[in-house]
């Protein structure tokens, strides 16, 4: 039997793609159609029958009205309000009720930040509406659209809308966006200084170097299985790839890449935040059988070229993805659960933040202070200051490792 | 330019794919075939939201999804849907065995893995698609693999008394 990570990165979708029986549209349009017809006159037979039961409702209230046996108040039974569909997108925003979805902060400067706030149109969130705040001066002013799309900061102060189809957008703080043009030239290095790099398309990435302020742009060769670019303060990108482990990264914003491999076995890699200046972090998922073991964890203290491998937890697990590196060195990373907890139940031991005992990461303790937010999950971001740590439904961030909380406007 | 165009030119696109995505889904390829094609019906029926959305394939996928939920739900409640040969295509015995697995998980779990993983959707679109926070998409996927690993184990008793 073949390894279960090696499994579930096989090409099965592909193989299935390939063997589909294509139908016929005009069929499927036939039906289509019929459904909308058959819906329409479902739509205006149930408000007939409505007028019928109003009218026939009204009547029998006439009636009793007119006999002489006083009527009873009755309680009205309490409704949730409905939620009107149609909303803008500072509706969506400033709804009490929205939830931050995705925060992403520029490393280089916190107060650019994007939010995608999820206002839930019922209990279970299958219908939703999503709109992106949108700022440059920490939400002092604010741009909102309605996006069905995720921001990911790449750099020259704006963001790429990932997540649709068609060409790649760039988002302002201003809320302009920006298409990218010239995707169908020959793939090289970028060419120009202070050109971004941002991936599009479902599935298969495809990358392009755009001007931000133009979107004038051009196929961009980066190293294979790119999955991920991660920005640092220092404007270093660092790659994460699937298939073989290896830390990638480039110092001259994507005209060269270096790559050293890690030595996992053969769990999957999660890259901390850390400014260039600290040690480089990378977490393994362990022995594959769940997604976010803290197995072990690949640390570098020079800049990428050589990386030791350090045991974090094995019996029990820790699960957990959020991590980063503290300016003085200190491993921190948010544990969400244990592998001895009980399903549903208390967990084994504490939750939330931890940090290392100094330079030893294999000494994890939890921080003080972080209690309040345990079981949330926060978002660790390296910026120029230091290692960022956002709880975003809380609206409280913390700049010294979980010790004390500050307000974080998100919208 | 007719109304349908759109709907069409998503068709051509993204059929194939979808019914990639959705195979592992439904654990069965002509089933992910039918609610691929109903998700397509719907565009048609409901057109102008369709045109409306800033990205077709995964409005499509989203509906996809929720139809195989109700087909699944109805097959619970006896529905004639109950299938009597299930078809897959030309794949190893590993994957298959991995695809007969995923069969045994939860929905929940077992779209966002075969979303996440097979289909290779980033998390915020499985969680688009799935309709669920991305946190609650992790955390399925988290406990997926774990129900997974144990039942491919236990599907193989050697590898078992390995791991």
């Amino acid at each position: 039997m073949a390894d279960l990570d090696q499994l579930l990165r096989s090409d099965i979708a592909a193989a299935a793609a390939d063997a589909a029986r294509v139908p016929d549209f005009s069929p499927l349009e036939r039906r289509g159609t019929r459904q909308r017809r058959v819906r329409s006159t479902g739509t205006a037979v149930v408000a007939a029958a409505i007028v019928v039961v109003i009218a026939a409702t009204a009547t029998q209230f006439v009636r009793e009205d007119r006999g002489a046996t006083p009527v009873t108040p009755t309680t009205p039974t309490p409704t949730t309000p409905s939620m009107p569909v149609n909303l803008t997108a500072e509706q969506i925003v400033d709804d009490p009720r929205s939830r931050a979805a995705s925060i992403v902060i520029a490393p280089e400067d916190p107060r650019i930040r994007a939010v995608v706030w999820r206002l839930c149109l019922d209990d279970r969130c299958r219908r939703h509406r999503e709109a992106v705040a949108v700022t440059d001066d920490g939400f002092r002013t604010r741009s909102t659209l309605v996006a069905n799309a995720f921001p990911l900061y790449v750099g020259g102060g704006v963001f790429a809308l990932q997540g649709r189809l068609g060409p790649p957008l760039l988002l302002h703080p201003d809320g302009h966006i920006v298409e990218v043009t010239g995707l169908q030239s020959e793939p090289g290095p970028p060419e120009l200084p202070g050109e971004v790099i941002v991936s599009y398309g479902s599935g298969v990435l495809r990358w392009v170097a755009a001007d931000p302020t133009t979107g004038r742009g051009h196929p961009v060769t980066v190293p294979e299985n790119l999955r991920i670019l991660r920005l640092s303060p220092g404007g270093r990108l660092a790659g994460e790839t699937l298939g073989e482990g290896s830390y990638t990264w480039s110092d001259n914003s994507g005209a060269t890449w270096s790559s050293t491999p890690l030595d996992n076995d053969p769990g999957l890699l999660v890259f901390a935040a850390s400014r260039e200046s600290e040690p480089i972090a990378v977490l393994e998922g362990g022995d594959g059988a769940t997604l976010f073991p803290l197995g072990f964890v690949h640390r570098s203290t020079d800049g990428g070229q050589t990386f030791e491998r350090l045991r974090l937890f094995d019996d029990p697990m820790a699960y957990g993805q959020n991590a980063g590196v503290l300016p003085d060195g200190r491993l921190l990373l948010n544990i969400e659960g244990w592998s001895d907890d009980e399903p549903g139940g208390e967990h084994a031991r504490p939750i939330g933040l931890h940090v290392s005992n100094g330079n030893d990461w294999t000494d994890l303790r939890p921080v003080d202070g972080a209690a309040p937010y345990a079981e949330a999950q926060p978002d660790v971001v390296a910026t120029k200051d230091g290692l960022l740590i956002v709880y975003g439904q809380e609206g409280k961030a913390s700049t010294d490792g979980g010790q004390t909380w500050q307000d974080f406007k998100l919208r | 330019m007719t109304d349908t165009d759109a709907v069409h030119e998503a068709f051509e696109a993204s059929y194939r794919r979808l019914v990639g995505q959705l195979y592992a889904v439904c654990g069965d390829l002509t089933e992910a075939e039918e609610v691929v094609a109903e998700a397509f019906a719907r565009a048609v029926q409901h057109r102008r939201r369709f045109e409306q959305t800033d990205n077709p394939e995964a409005w499509l996928r989203t509906v996809a999804v929720n139809v195989s939920r109700t087909r699944h739900r109805r097959r619970l409640l006896g529905s004639r849907l109950e299938r009597t040969e299930v078809r897959h295509p030309e794949i190893g015995d590993d994957r298959l065995a991995l695809v007969t697995a995923l069969r045994q998980l939860p929905a929940a779990q077992r779209e966002a893995i075969a979303l996440h993983y097979l289909a290779d959707l980033p998390v915020h679109e499985v969680a688009a698609a799935t309709g669920a926070p991305v946190g609650t998409v992790k955390a399925r996927l988290s406990r997926g693999r774990q129900a997974l690993a144990l039942l491919l184990n236990d599907n193989n008793p050697e590898e078992a008394r390995r791991g």
